[in-house]
């Protein structure tokens, strides 16, 4: 399987992204914000990090720049699965793929540790425990969106920690191809210190490929 | 701008140079030779030092080879212009040491931190937490420990020593020296107002007018670090490009001369080519503007285009600014007409000070004669903000970026990093002793030097470098004068008795106010190697562990001068410092690393601040767990004496904690280590000696005092 890993200037996790992926057995490309094409891809991720420096406001710039019209190709194509983490989150949110917003944490403060977490996804249903690593990662969305996103939340808080809505912390689209979390798997796969539970969010989004 | 460069500084520099100076030449020579860039008044004491071992110690950032690897660090302090503005002074601190790592071709992968504050001081605490939140986050380099002190002596004088890590293939390393017929390149951003003037304010006192400093302190920006980072990475693995600099203190001036110094050329600046962001700046002020995020570059003329594409795929400004050629001198052109011609030999070489103590201080040897009762200074212990968990600190920076970090902070006593290629685990830390330093400066850096040590081997590591950031009062004053030269004689001899070298540092004197001054503060950062990720040594305690005292057992007679507690406790520090045996420690050590490899130790910590009950709680809150132990082995009844043996700090002992007591006994016997059994972890109960407290209780304000100290 082929992913695509969307670099934008101020992006920085792509190369544990890619590790993680290439353990799942994926055949990575790191592609910049200027590709148009993206169909040769069977999934496209959004990795962590500052695109843009956050400037204005989180994923705001990283909106404007022509990979995301490719994304909307991908996307009305019904080619693959697209998963944004952390900023990719961000990103697709401020792109209009996902619905919401993340706003700045509750404690206006930068917040890094493992968090645990309710994953719950076509059948499966188990307490994980991912990194996060955020300052902009309370979700928020307008009410009249309210039941159709908690029925899309695949992930939750167990212990809110940013003042999520929902204790949303990881979200799909109606068509289930388009995921973005705020928590970051990449970070929970190869140390002890952290634990293995990001491997629980790839086999997911391999499933999901799969399932076509 | 003022000019600070004194009558016998200006006499000399005309002896030297045989001529008079001119306007711009007074600029120039005022940042060159301010303490900042210079080191006049430590370079001569520097010397002393161990650099046995170390690789390029005098480049940029030295560091240690491991395998094929260079691992380079450096400390750098920020900690005038964080006295000013915390925030970006934190900010562009980090900027600053990221730089010097990046400018051998290694790519930054961790950052540490070294903070001391006034506790009361909420307004510094948080400025300089959030500066080093949103830039060091942002740039992607993840934050993986350090400490935080807090003491009355740092009222006004925060002192903020922020350490870089980086990692290149040796065969890869780029050096800062140019050489003849180059072409001189700037990368980054446009040149601007920011920061003019800042190596001559980082070297005297911080005066009451603060508005008029605030221009000198630097504004940084970390998405154009991060792309400059990148940028730089891939320009320096070009064939063609022989030397890189970063611009730092006295900016242009101070990077473009010292490459061409070092590299034995002439250097030839043509201040018209420069990005500027303020079209009205003079040579002077285009040359000392310590704008953020620029490279120097010295490459051949053929790899020029290529520079110049990276640049624009990076979306990074970049000009041609200069060249070099066969001679000595240095010089600045503008408008076609050059404005000063000076001998390198003589800008980048100072006058030196010799800095010979004339006064022997005496330790201070008065007698506390307060008092508390133990479950007080329990309690009392872990409110205080120095003793408390830095939870809240450490939340704040992003210590997983990257996918290299194996050992969290607040886990062990080391942060720790995977090692490209399965080459490895490195283990870093970094302390500093101010309370034992200003009792006696000689043993005050021993004893700093053997924290960091302990750090590292209860966390697994074989100690093999470190850096240091000595934080000093004004240089002129005698008190300062002995403790500088006194500090630094501790660090050589017990860097030699241990052949492990220093690999950098960096000197921060005028740490004083009016009122007062910052008690010494020799910051160590120091390295480790661990070949195994199942030899990482946690600092946790689990259910039914044994604990065992090893090393040096603390009696009534010791000495204990300098610890926490006389400070937390009675706002007093006085006494002598226990003295450490080497042989002792290397035979810890062994003993540890062995044990370690024979799978028989589940968690470990050295024992220190808070002493070994303090260092029992940190670990029974850290991992949840209780304990019950006996640790007055004493027969004692008096309150004062109880404290020392419970809180008071020596050298030479480690926790263990396992669950093959008897097997860590007879080993330890064999070996001729002392040790006592103290106890047993379980529950959610801290019983010792006939005192109990609640686990629960105890922990919350350990894990909440510093967030509630700062009223959040």
């Amino acid at each position: 399987m082929k992913a695509a890993l969307v670099v934008f200037l101020g992006t920085n996790c792509e190369v544990e992204t890619k590790a993680a992926l290439e353990a799942c057995l994926f055949e990575c490309d790191y592609v910049d914000s200027n590709t148009c094409d993206l169909l040769g891809y069977d999934c496209v991720f959004l990795c962590g990090g500052f695109s843009y420096g956050d400037y204005i406001r989180s994923g705001r710039l990283a909106k404007f720049t022509p990979v995301i019209g490719a994304l909307k190709k991908y996307i009305e194509a019904q080619r693959g699965v697209v998963a944004g983490i952390c900023n990719g989150f961000q990103i697709l949110c401020e792109a209009h793929f996902l619905k919401g917003a993340l706003l700045e944490n509750n404690s206006s403060r930068f917040i890094c540790k493992n968090t645990p977490l309710r994953l719950e996804f076509s059948g499966i249903k188990k307490d994980i425990s991912l990194q996060i690593a955020h300052r902009e990662g309370k979700y928020v969305c307008g009410k009249k969106d309210f039941d159709e996103v908690k029925s899309m939340a695949f992930l939750k808080y167990i212990d809110n920690p940013n003042g999520s809505y929902f204790d949303i912390a990881g979200l799909y689209d109606k068509e289930r191809r388009i995921m973005g979390l705020m928590p970051h798997p990449e970070r929970c796969f190869f140390a002890n210190c952290f634990g293995f539970d990001g491997r629980e969010i790839f086999k997911i989004i391999k499933d999901e490929i799969k399932r076509g | 701008m003022r000019l600070s460069v004194d009558d016998k500084i200006l006499s000399e520099i005309k002896k030297r140079l045989k001529r008079d100076l001119n306007e711009l030449e007074k600029h120039i020579f005022e940042a060159m030779w301010s303490e900042h860039c210079g080191y006049l008044h430590s370079k001569l004491q520097l010397k002393k030092l161990n650099f046995k071992g170390a690789l390029l110690p005098f480049e940029n950032a030295g560091g240690i080879k491991i395998d094929d690897l260079g691992i380079f660090f450096k400390v750098e302090s920020h900690n005038h212009p964080c006295a000013i503005e915390p925030y970006q002074g934190a900010a562009t601190g980090i900027g600053g040491i990221i730089r010097d790592i990046l400018a051998l071709n290694a790519r930054p992968v961790a950052l540490l931190n070294s903070l001391k504050f006034c506790a009361s001081q909420k307004h510094l605490i948080d400025g300089v937490t959030r500066g080093i939140s949103d830039y060091g986050n942002s740039c992607g380099i993840a934050n993986i420990g350090g400490e935080v002190i807090f003491d009355e002596c740092y009222r006004d004088l925060p002192l903020v020593n922020v350490m870089a890590v980086g990692i290149a293939p040796v065969k890869n390393i780029k050096l800062s020296g140019a050489k003849e017929n180059l072409e001189i390149v700037l990368l980054g951003s446009a040149t601007g107002m920011d920061g003019v003037g800042g190596a001559a304010f980082a070297s005297k006192e911080l005066s009451e007018e603060k508005n008029e400093e605030k221009i000198h302190v630097q504004i940084g920006d970390p998405f154009e670090k991060k792309k400059l980072i990148e940028a730089t990475l891939e320009i320096l693995s070009l064939k063609g490009v022989i030397a890189c600099q970063d611009c730092g203190a006295a900016g242009l001036l101070s990077s473009t001369s010292e490459m061409a110094y070092k590299g034995g050329c002439s250097l030839e600046l043509d201040l018209d080519k420069l990005h500027l962001a303020n079209k009205n700046m003079n040579a002077a002020q285009i040359l000392l503007s310590e704008t953020q995020e620029r490279m120097v570059f010295a490459l051949e003329k053929k790899t020029l285009k290529k520079v110049f594409d990276i640049a624009k795929k990076y979306e990074l400004e970049i000009s041609h600014i200069g060249k070099t050629f066969r001679g000595g001198d240095y010089i600045v052109k503008k408008e076609g007409k050059i404005l000063s011609k000076t001998p390198l030999e003589v800008l980048c070489n100072p006058f030196y000070y010799n800095l010979e103590p004339i006064v022997i201080k005496k330790p201070k040897n008065e007698i506390c004669k307060e008092d508390l009762d133990v479950e007080s200074a329990v309690e009392k212990l872990i409110k205080s903000p120095e003793f408390a968990s830095k939870e809240w600190f450490y939340e704040q920076w992003d210590y997983g970026v990257g996918g290299r970090t194996y050992l969290p902070p607040g886990l062990s006593g080391a942060g720790a990093l995977k090692l490209p290629c399965n080459k490895g685990f490195i283990g870093f830390c970094m302390d500093t002793k101010p309370r034992f330093s200003e009792i006696e400066p000689y043993s005050g850096s021993c004893s700093t030097f053997l924290e960091s040590y302990r750090n590292l081997v209860s966390s697994g590591f074989e100690p093999l470098g470190f850096t240091n950031c000595l934080n000093f009062a004004n240089p002129e004053n005698n008190d300062t004068k002995y403790s500088f030269v006194r500090s630094i004689e501790g660090l050589r001899d017990i860097s030699k008795a241990f052949d492990i070298p220093v690999v950098s540092g960096n000197v921060s004197f005028y740490n004083e106010c009016a009122a007062h001054r910052v008690y010494p503060s020799v910051t160590l950062g120091m390295l480790g190697f661990c070949p195994d990720e199942n030899n990482l040594i946690k600092a946790r305690f689990y259910e039914n562990n044994e604990i065992y005292i090893i090393g040096k057992k603390i009696t009534k007679e010791s000495n204990t001068g300098g610890s926490l507690y006389q400070s937390v406790f009675f706002d007093f520090i006085s006494g002598m410092p226990d003295k450490y045996d080497i042989e002792l420690e290397k035979r810890l050590k062994k003993t540890i690393f062995e044990l370690i490899s024979q799978k028989k130790i589940t968690g470990a910590k050295d024992v220190s601040k808070g002493g070994v009950l303090g260092s029992l709680l940190c670990m029974a809150f850290d991992s949840n767990i209780g304990f019950s132990a006996k640790l007055l082995n004493e027969k004692t009844n008096n309150n004062s004496q109880k404290l020392k043996l419970l809180f008071g700090e020596i050298e030479g002992r480690y926790i263990i904690a396992t669950d093959e007591g008897e097997y860590v006994e007879k080993y330890l016997q064999k070996n001729n280590i002392e040790y006592y059994r103290a106890g047993k972890c379980f529950g959610d109960k801290i019983e010792f000696d006939g005192y109990c407290f609640d686990l629960v209780k105890l922990r919350n304000i350990y894990k909440n005092s510093i967030k509630n100290a700062l009223g959040e």
